[in-house]
């Protein structure tokens, strides 16, 4: 140690030889010291080569090792500078210079110091150079996206810019997943990018950026110029390896070029899961409330359904299924200007489903139980394609056409007990679609838009209901020789329609929007039912068959404005229609021109950081649809006919929408109140005739209908046991009035209570847990009064280990208070992923009602019974998967 | 007249004698601070300063709120939510030539930290700039894990700064790291001899606690608020485990584990 000390003090002794030391005291000409002085030694360029400050008493020093001749510059706040020249030859050692500063009039300056900005940010939009965040290391974009300052990728694989999840991950401004980009994300290998671009204010029309409102924001990843086309994606494989052989195949295929751009998925699998699901928004995206959504709404919706709804449970413990899915999706940029965009996929399922439901009617005179045991087989196939073609005209004018094809086809058949008798449905029906959109968008300068848009829909969903059991003698009399009943549906719509939208940007930041249109729609609906004798028809009776056709046409004009204050926003809408309906059934046609005004008006107020109100009132009126206009009945299921009005109608409603916020989500408390209330003036109820065979459902309109629905939530976090306890607390009351057997008007009023809490933990090790419990009271009251509390809970349990192995523990508990027996049931799943190999190999577990669980049965009520309903569960399995990403 | 003019000579003696007591040059520097991760995020500094001592005091406090925002999205309504500042306590730098002391405001608990000496040696330029009426010149270091330039005002000769670098023949008016995360500009220089006291608790600097353990508390911080993110997960959502090694988690202007 000591050898050491006297080592450095040698190399600083020696040192010492070549270098100069200047020296001395800088005083005032009182000569008083002044502390803190700065002396700086310049070159003839008066760059600074070195400086020291003086010390408490005056005195400084400071080695130099450059020789030549210099400036000595003396400067202290107060004091004139003082510089001097000094000469450091090679041989001198040592320089003294003592130095009196003169006392400077010392102004008062007040300067506004200029600057341009070190951060250059382009109006939102971030451009980031790959190659300065690339490494070796990096396989997928994932791990390049994370090191970049602004983007946060979390360990789900959600990216966040900030605190917001990216709306949608795109390659060379191509969207092909939307959110579901974390198949690019963890798949992409980084090499071949050439920047990322960080787009704030994110507007799926460019051309409406700055405009719109928007708080969204996305990533753009582009390609280098020469970028190589390269294979890559993932495979994941999962098999049970037992004789129910439950397997899940899903594969990704990428493969992007600057030009050219393919992805291939296909997915096969009978554990439940829905496939389509995954492509569901490249067919049809949601652009909620977005300029050019024109038609976006308009559909067939079908009578006959044989799918039926799924208890309030995973759908998965229902469905067996069998699913198989295609799809290619393809972009090409033939030139700049223009983009193609092709998307196609064949899928095909399989599902079956078992259900016995105890119908208990009960109500005025009719009094009686169903007993219904199903089991369905729905078959589809569906094959779907569409193309966009995006021409950008100039750099303010776009234009992008969309044609999309559809086709479906259906199988679904039932196996039906129907007390006692063995009944056989079928459910034969297709859906094709043609959709054509043309959307022109001019961005004519930097505070306003225009867009132009055309759509053409046309849709058709032919539907052949036959039943093997004539069930409705008590309908058609002299009938005893029928055994067998058909139901053909035709139903077709067109749509036609035009609009033109102006959104201008106020300067102080206010959004007028303007729009004019037409929509014409015209629905055809045509059935036919049929009494069948064996093979040939016994009957078609009167009353029974529709040839309808329906039109409206709906000319607007609506008004929007969005005005901004500082803690205050507030919107007004005012929508004018002049419709034009013609009701043509059975040959004989009406016609009726109404004419109505929509107004609403909202706002948002952040009284403070602690207290945000929004609420809404408007005033609608709509138009009766095509199912509802109808006049004779329609066989909808094997016990049930349904007919619409014969005539127009317009519905009148006031909504009133409220939320109120108290604290901050990140406070230890907060809470959150919202109301809804509904007043309908006019609405759709039904006047039911029932009878044990059949139920016949007429559409009636009826006065005054209410509804009202109070929901609040509260928060607490727990810093003592690091858990977070949230209580829920909802009341739902609606009243509204039917009519059962032609008797008089009954009103019928309906209460729901639930309450609730969870409980979750936020530990640091490896174990956290997630508790609640949740109770449901529904009430019905009218001629008959019903009943019964439900209890739902669950509990969680998770472990973490570490990063590449982590296991999930879910555990369920279902009570229905009305069941006598069976009333409990339980369900455990579980799911463990090991990793391998990082961001390569995964290997997965997952187990599926573990209990063995076979059947679920569940209790409803409505205003004319009860009904108690069983469904058949799929077994437990456990699947093995393992994932592998190339 | 006699009269007046003694008591012209009382005054200007008097005058002359208050002049001849030390004067308090001082000065007063207004900064914005420009931090660009996540978000482009902006504060405000004013640095007062004399010779002896800077005091750089962070200014214009807002309560931020949190925010929340809802947005529609496929699977339904998103909800975001960004934590905001309930503590207006000011943050600052103060700098008495021998020690150096700052106060953090870190997740709203306030933290008073003895800063380690500035090791690492300023790299003088001989570039220059005009900012304002001041010629600047250039000076560059390396400071946990970031490579700093700095323009510092030689006319002002104090080795003071808005931040935490420091030891300049002149003061900092502009300072930003390489790549740009970081910046700190002036906007208003005053240059004085009254109104610039440094209202600092000297006493209450002893309770300043040391850089590791300062660092050790905001791991604690940052921490209790994950775990108590984490138990306010969504139902059916894994629990959020921090992951310390996380590349995004480094999002900080220091590193203090890379260099010095």
């Amino acid at each position: 140690m000591k050898g050491n000390k006297f080592l450095i003090i040698l190399l600083f002794c020696c040192s010492i030889h070549s270098q100069t030391i200047i020296k001395g005291v800088v005083k005032d000409v009182q000569n008083n010291a002044i502390p803190y002085a700065n002396i700086a030694l310049k070159d003839s360029l008066n760059a600074i080569i070195s400086y020291t400050y003086s010390l408490e008493d005056g005195n400084y020093s400071f080695t130099i090792s450059n020789k030549g001749s210099f400036n000595l510059s003396f400067s202290s706040m107060g004091y004139k500078v003082k510089t001097i020249p000094i000469i450091i030859k090679s041989e001198t050692k040592e320089i003294i210079k003592n130095i009196l500063l003169d006392e400077d009039s010392f102004e008062l300056d007040e300067i506004i110091v200029q600057s341009e900005k070190a951060i250059k940010v382009k109006k939102d939009t971030i451009e980031v150079k790959v190659n300065r965040f690339l490494s070796q290391n990096d396989v997928t974009v994932e791990d390049l996206l994370k090191k970049i300052p602004g983007v946060s990728v979390d360990s789900e694989g959600v990216i966040k810019i900030g605190n917001q999840e990216i709306e949608k991950l795109m390659v060379d401004g191509d969207d092909f997943f939307d959110k579901g980009y974390k198949i690019l994300s963890k798949n992409m290998p980084p090499d071949q990018l050439e920047k990322i671009q960080i787009l704030q204010k994110y507007s799926n029309n460019k051309l409406l950026k700055g405009i719109e409102e928007s708080d969204k924001v996305a990533l753009n990843l582009v390609l280098k110029d020469n970028a190589k086309r390269q294979w890559f994606g993932n495979i994941s494989i999962g098999n049970n390896f037992t004789a129910e052989n439950r397997y899940h195949l899903k594969s990704y295929l990428m493969n992007f070029g600057k030009k050219n751009k393919y992805i291939l998925l296909s997915n096969f699998n009978n554990t439940g899961y829905d496939a389509t699901g995954d492509i569901r928004h490249l067919i049809k995206p949601i652009r909620f409330n977005e300029p050019a959504s024109i038609g976006d709404d308009q559909q067939i919706n079908n009578l006959i359904n044989l799918a039926t709804r799924v208890p309030n449970f995973k759908k998965s413990r229902v469905h067996f299924n069998n699913a198989e899915l295609i799809s290619l999706n393809a972009i090409f940029n033939p030139t700049k200007k223009l983009k193609i965009k092709t998307l196609g996929f064949f899928n095909s399922d399989e599902r079956d489903f078992f259900k016995n439901i105890i119908n208990e009617v009960n109500v005025n005179d009719a009094n009686f139980t169903n007993i219904e045991n199903s089991k369905y087989l729905n078959k589809k196939e569906i094959a779907f394609g569409k193309l966009d073609l995006i021409y950008s005209i100039s750099k303010t004018k776009v234009v992008e056409a969309t044609t999309k094809y559809n086709t479906g086809n259906f199988n679904d058949s039932s196996n039906l007990v129907f007390n006692g008798n063995s009944t056989l449905e079928n459910l034969q029906h297709k859906n094709s679609l043609l959709d054509q959109k043309l959307t022109f968008t001019n961005k004519f300068n930097d505070k306003n838009v225009f867009l132009l848009t055309g759509r053409f829909i046309k849709e058709e969903s032919p539907q052949n209901y036959k039943i093997n059991q004539f069930f409705y003698e008590d309908l058609f009399p002299a009938s005893e020789d029928v055994n067998n009943v058909t139901q053909t549906i035709k139903n077709k719509m067109q749509f036609v329609g035009f609009n033109a939208h102006l959104l201008n940007r106020k300067e102080n930041d206010d959004l007028l929007e303007l729009q004019i249109g037409n929509e014409y729609r015209k629905d055809n609906l045509l059935s036919e039912f049929n009494l069948l004798e064996d093979n040939t028809v016994f009957r078609t009776p009167l009353g029974y068959q529709n040839e309808t056709s329906y039109s409206v046409n709906n000319l607007y004009f609506k008004t929007k404005y969005l005005l901004k204050f500082n803690k205050f926003d507030v919107f007004t809408m005012l929508d004018f229609h002049q419709l034009s309906n013609n009701l043509n059934i059975d040959n004989s046609s009406i016609k009726q021109n109404p004419f109505f005004i929509n107004p609403s008006i909202g706002f948002n107020w952040e009284i403070n950081s602690n207290n945000k109100i929004n609420t809404s009132y408007s005033y609608n009126t709509t138009n009766a649809k095509a199912l509802d206009v109808f006049s004779d009945f329609i066989l909808t299921g094997f016990r049930s006919f349904s007919k619409g009005t014969g005539g127009f109608n317009q519905l009148n409603a006031s909504n009133l929408t409220f939320n109120y916020e108290l604290g901050n989500w990140s406070d230890r408390f907060f809470a959150n109140t919202s109301i809804v209330f509904n007043k309908n003036y006019d609405f759709f109820s039904s006047n039911t005739v029932i009878n044990q065979n059949f139920a016949q459902s007429k559409k009636i309109l009826i006065k005054d209908r209410a509804f009202l629905q109070i929901n609040t939530s509260l928060n607490y976090y727990f810093k003592s046991i690091t858990s977070n306890l949230t209580v829920d607390l909802g009341f739902v009351q609606s009243e509204f009035k039917n009519i059962i057997n032609n008797l008089n008007l009954r009103t019928i009023s309906f209460k729901s209570y639930n309450y609730g809490f969870e409980l979750s933990s936020g530990f640091r090790g490896i174990f956290n847990y997630d508790f609640g419990t949740k109770w449901k009271a529904n009430k019905i009251e009218t001629t008959i009064s019903n009943s019964f509390t439900d209890n739902v809970s669950y509990l969680n349990l998770s472990f973490i280990f570490n990063k590449n192995l982590d296991f999930q523990l879910e555990t369920e508990r279902y009570y229905f208070g009305n069941l006598e027996k069976d009333n409990t049931y339980y369900f455990l799943d579980f799911s463990a992923r090991q990793t391998i190999i990082k961001n390569k190999l995964t290997l997965s577990l997952s187990g599926k009602n573990l209990f063995n669980t076979e059947k679920f049965k569940n209790f409803s009520i409505s205003d004319i019974g009860s009904s108690t309903t069983e469904y058949r569960l799929v077994p437990r399995f456990v699947l093995l998967k393992l994932e592998y990403r190339f | 007249m006699i009269k007046r003019n003694l008591a012209f000579i009382l005054c200007s003696f008097i005058i002359s004698s208050l002049f001849s007591q030390k004067k308090e040059f001082c000065g007063k520097i207004e900064y914005k601070f420009t931090t660009n991760f996540s978000y482009k995020y902006v504060e405000n500094y004013e640095l007062t300063f004399n010779n002896k001592e800077s005091f750089c005091e962070e200014i214009d406090i807002k309560k931020v709120g949190n925010n929340k925002s809802d947005e529609q999205k496929e699977e339904g309504l998103q909800q975001n939510f960004i934590s905001g500042r309930k503590n207006t306590t000011s943050k600052y730098f103060y700098n008495n030539r021998r020690d150096f002391y700052f106060r953090d405001n870190y997740l709203d608990e306030v933290l008073l930290v003895k800063e380690k000496p500035l090791n690492a040696v300023w790299k003088l330029h001989a570039e220059t700039k005009k900012m304002s009426n001041f010629l600047c010149k250039k000076a560059t270091i390396y400071f946990r894990g970031r490579n700093y330039t700095a323009w510092y005002a030689p006319k002002i000769p104090v080795p003071f700064g808005p931040w935490k670098l420091r030891g300049l023949p002149g003061v900092i008016l502009e300072l930003y790291d390489a790549e740009k995360v970081f910046h700190v500009v002036a906007k208003r220089v005053q240059l004085g001899s009254s109104n610039c006291s440094i209202n600092i608790d000297k006493k209450g600097l002893e309770k300043a606690i040391s850089i590791s353990s300062y660092l050790l508390r905001k791991e604690e911080l940052i921490d209790i608020m994950f775990a108590e993110l984490s138990a306010k997960r969504p139902k059916g959502t894994k629990p959020m485990v921090r992951d310390k090694d996380c590349n995004d988690c480094k999002e900080e202007i220091e590193k203090f584990n890379e260099g010095k």
